[in-house]
């Protein structure tokens, strides 16, 4: 299948991912997307509130939110991160790049890049030796996820010599497979997303 | 957990279940919607071509499991791991808390494993004073009730959103929403949260152990095995030896099918893969301390054993539950200990010893429903079946077992007593002599009155045979008919109607009198010996060679002919005769369909409704268009709501399991009778003698008929 063709396949089948998609004019259009996103929606739940601190009015969970927003972009090289300060001078969200093991109860957004996508599952791979971007990609509500085109992939099977290439870079590794939310369907087989990690997964076509 | 020790026990266990109305309209649902989910996510795609390369992966990793560990290790280890090989489950429990000790662990997460569950760990490791947490949802509410999963996949199935709240609301002193399932979520998204960044060590299972390249493979919906490996400083990995497997592209192939099959996914939210010692913030030198344990607790032995090898394929998929007639009725909790459902009546005896098993391996009616859907398409019944014959053998024999033994290794005996309890039971029999109120309860046992049992036939089919064949003298086909007990004994009506229309389309007729009783029943009660024997002498009782065809209208007895023969009769005198034998077995309907090619103008159609009950050793042989066709021809067909779904028969099952076979029983009456048609028709007579005894005891209008009977009647 062509590159076209792999793009049509994934926007066919990523509404019922649930996946929600976007296609990018540049890396500072896909970013300004994710601030949109961001934008957007409330307040960051706090999960983990302290005695004490002041935080905004409840969510529709009925847990505390947060004064401020975050978005954490790890993995994004520096050019990359200095486009997402651009977008965001001015605006009230805070940037996160590393640390975030001290960000556990949660923030709004992470954009991480994935090194491929499995058009026909909607499955992005991403390389997650970095203990910030599997951070990343699970405490944020919603996780964006940027992949250029070229890396678009046919099927599952497919990602085998991606995945051999991942595992020689280095000592140890650490790759995930990510297609959509966090989802559950323990309680009366009824789905829910969100039960762990992203409430919502988007992911961002560039081209390369 | 099913821990019956004896039969009285896990009645009592199985009856509890019944009475659970959640529990039961959850399974319902979900045996219906399963079905329909799996066809529609398998859609397009070769499964059996699948299915059959997943066992074949599999194979070849069971047969190669020392070698895989040893590549795994060097591997893994030069990735900074230490990989662990424990023989027992006890042993695992002590490594683990070892290292949990040696880097000073209290806290521990845990993302979901059926074997930490195979050896208990959380209870080992509270023993030595570590909190454990379970953080998938389904596991992390059952840890909270003290229970057990009734579901490999689904651990929590047999709850309601009303039970997990007000659960929720204990553990968190304050009400929540009794209503809200999402919500509910959400609650157990903030009550972890706090519980990862507290932990010390993270516990996750495995699905693939990868030995080119010392990599873990797990499959979640969740995500929460994310954060299990990657926020403790520690992390531990326990896998079964059997989730050795050489390649990637070998665990990519098994991706294709596990989620489709287990959750009707094309793939979960996550796969995660791990390699090595991976960066940790909190770790020694910012790396993870990173221990896998491979448990045999049995799995090499099971690798070298003809007869269970098999059951190392499996992928934990947990579809053999979801199909399975029993686990419908009484769910996880009482089909199984640890693991459950039909791949659970075998690990139990194989992981958790004949104690534990004895009772819980009789509850299985033999539909073949689990065979036709496993992932790695393993033979479940027939490793159920072996386990009953070794807790014989090793157990001597129960006393029903004896008598059926001894009276059906000679035919003539058989036979004798069968013509004795036809005099007999004149007194017992009510509507016309047609049925017997209750069998003596020697003969039976249990309680029976959901159905009414037929009497035996005033005359048997081998007594009729010779007034009723009148074969043609130019015949385009030679057949012999193969009776079965049922037919012969009890309804030789089906057979002579057979014949008739054999005959009239050009077919000759014989009928061996030296066979006797296919055999599966003994089977069915592990009298391996004697059901070799009967084999046997059916085998010896058909100059096979002779006929085109042997006819069958039994699909138990087609079934246990055509799957079971050849492996019985292996390496023992009979096997040529028997592979031949087995070859010329044909079912009725194939036969008439398919051989004779009889269309519609070979009949009279009549605007009468009728529905269908397909026997499950039909479907098990892929007879399924055939019978349709045929009823199509012949009178206005209406199909019935789950009529593939077994009608609960399984010969000596209904008579240990009555509770379950009168429940399966009503069921199939009530979608057959709400398809507003007179008839059903099937092809097995032991679904005759269910339905039309349920219908029957619960006078029913619903008429009952062999598909012989009604083709016979419209015949032009
Ligand atoms: S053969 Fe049928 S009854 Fe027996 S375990 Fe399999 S699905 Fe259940
Ligand atoms: S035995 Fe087969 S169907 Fe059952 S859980 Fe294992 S792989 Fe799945």
């Amino acid at each position: 299948m062509t590159q076209d063709q792999l793009v049509e396949v994934v926007k066919a089948k990523a509404p019922s991912v649930p996946v929600s998609l976007y296609e990018a004019r540049d890396f500072a259009d896909a970013v300004q997307y994710a601030v949109d996103v961001t934008e957007k929606r409330r307040h960051c739940e706090m999960l983990l509130p302290k005695e004490g601190e002041t935080y905004g009015p409840l969510s529709e969970n009925s847990f505390p939110t947060m004064l401020d927003r975050f978005i954490a972009a790890p993995g994004l090289s520096d050019e990359e991160f200095a486009v997402l300060e651009g977008k965001t001078a001015g605006t009230d969200i805070i940037l996160l790049r590393s640390g975030l093991r001290g960000h556990m109860g949660g923030f709004n957004t992470s954009i991480t890049w994935a090194e491929a996508l499995v058009a026909d599952t909607v499955t992005c791979v991403v390389n997650s030796n970095s203990e910030e971007v599997r951070l990343g990609t699970m405490v944020a509500e919603v996780s964006v996820m940027l992949v250029r085109k070229s890396t678009l992939l046919n099927k599952l099977e497919d990602a085998n010599s991606l995945m051999l290439d991942l595992l020689n870079r280095g000592g140890a590794s650490y790759t995930a497979f990510i297609t959509g939310p966090s989802r559950t369907a323990d309680i009366e087989r009824v789905g829910a997303l969100g039960v762990h990690g992203p409430l919502e997964l988007h992911i961002v076509l560039l081209e390369d | 957990m099913a821990d019956a020790k004896n039969m009285k026990e896990y009645h009592s266990q199985i009856q509890e279940a019944l009475d659970d109305k959640f529990l039961r309209a959850t399974l319902d649902k979900f045996a219906v919607e399963y079905k329909a989910n799996r066809t529609r996510i398998f859609e397009g795609m070769d499964v059996d071509g699948l299915i059959k390369q997943v066992a074949d992966i599999k194979d070849n990793a069971a047969q190669h499991m020392m070698e895989l560990f040893e590549q795994f290790k060097t591997e893994a280890e030069k990735r900074g791991v230490h990989v662990h090989l424990a023989s027992t489950g006890a042993e695992a429990n002590r490594i683990i808390a070892r290292i949990a000790k040696e880097n000073n662990c209290h806290n521990i997460i845990k993302s979901k494993s059926m074997t930490a569950e195979e050896i208990h760990l959380n209870t080992a490791l509270e023993k030595e004073g570590c909190r454990v947490v379970e953080t998938d949802l389904g596991e992390w509410i059952i840890q909270l009730r003290h229970e057990g999963p009734s579901h490999m996949v689904m651990p929590a199935i047999h709850l309601s959103r009303y039970q997990v709240a007000d659960l929720f609301t204990d553990v968190t002193k304050v009400q929540q929403d009794r209503e809200d399932i999402q919500k509910l979520v959400k609650v157990a998204r903030k009550e972890l949260r706090i519980e990862y960044v507290k932990a010390d060590m993270g516990i996750s299972g495995a699905n693939f152990a990868v030995a080119e390249a010392g990599l873990i493979g797990t499959a979640t919906n969740e995500g929460n095995l994310r954060l299990v490996t990657t926020m403790p400083r520690v992390h531990v990995v326990l896998a079964g030896l059997e989730k050795l497997i050489p390649t990637v592209a070998d665990a990519l192939k098994v991706l294709q099918v596990l989620p489709r099959n287990a959750t009707a996914q094309a793939i979960t939210s996550y796969i995660t893969w791990i390699a090595g010692a991976n960066e940790c913030a909190t770790g020694p030198n910012g790396r993870k301390e990173m221990h896998i344990v491979f448990l045999d607790n049995g799995r090499l032995k099971i690798a070298q054993d003809p007869a269970f090898k098999d059951i190392l394929r499996c992928v934990r998929c947990g579809a053999c539950a979801n199909v399975c007639p029993v686990y419908r009725l009484i769910g996880g909790h009482k089909m199984g200990y640890v693991y459950i459902g039909a791949v659970g009546l075998a690990l139990t005896y194989l992981y958790h010893g004949a104690d534990k098993a004895r009772a819980l391996v009789q509850n299985c009616i033999g539909c073949e429903s689990c065979k036709n859907v496993c992932s790695a398409g393993i033979d479940l019944p027939r490793i159920t079946r072996e386990i009953r014959a070794r807790l014989v053998k090793a157990e001597g024999n129960n006393p029903a077992g004896s008598v059926m033994s001894m009276v059906m290794k000679d035919r003539d005996r058989f036979h004798s007593l069968l013509k004795f309890i036809k005099f007999s039971q004149k007194p017992l029999t009510v509507k016309g002599g047609r049925f017997i109120r209750h069998l003596p309860a020697v003969l039976m046992g249990g309680d029976q009155s959901f159905r009414q049992l037929p009497a035996l036939a005033p005359k048997s089919f081998r007594q009729l045979f010779n007034g009723v064949v009148n074969n043609p003298a130019q015949p385009r086909f030679r057949v012999a008919i193969f009776s079965g007990c049922a037919q012969d004994f009890i309804y030789p009506e089906q057979l002579v109607a057979a014949v008739r229309l054999l005959n009239k389309h050009g077919v000759h007729v014989e009928f061996p009198l030296g066979q006797t009783c296919c055999g599966l029943p003994l089977d069915m009660m592990g009298q391996r010996d004697t059901s070799i024997q009967v084999s046997s002498q059916n085998v010896n009782a058909f100059e096979a060679g002779k006929y085109d065809a042997i006819i069958t209208l039994c699909a138990s007895c087609t079934g246990h002919l055509k799957n079971s023969y050849p492996e019985l009769l292996k390496d023992s005198p009979d096997q040529y005769r028997a592979g031949i034998f087995v070859s010329k077995v044909m079912d009725f309907t194939s036969f008439v369909y398919n051989k004779l090619g009889l269309r519609a103008d070979d009949f009279v159609k009549s605007n009468e409704k009728v529905t269908y009950h397909s026997p499950c050793h039909m479907r098990d042989l892929g007879v399924t268009e055939e019978p349709r066709a045929l009823l199509n021809m012949v009178a206005d067909y209406v199909p019935a709501a789950e009529e593939d779904t077994c009608c609960g028969f399984g010969g000596t099952f209904s008579v240990k399991f009555p509770e379950l076979s009168a429940e399966i029983g009503k069921k199939k009456l009530k979608n057959s009778e709400d398809t507003g048609a007179s008839l059903v028709v099937t092809d097995c007579p032991g679904c005759v003698m269910q339905i039309r005894g349920v219908a029957t005891a619960n006078d029913s209008q619903l008429k009952v008929e062999h598909i012989s009977e009604l083709l016979a009647r419209h015949m032009k």
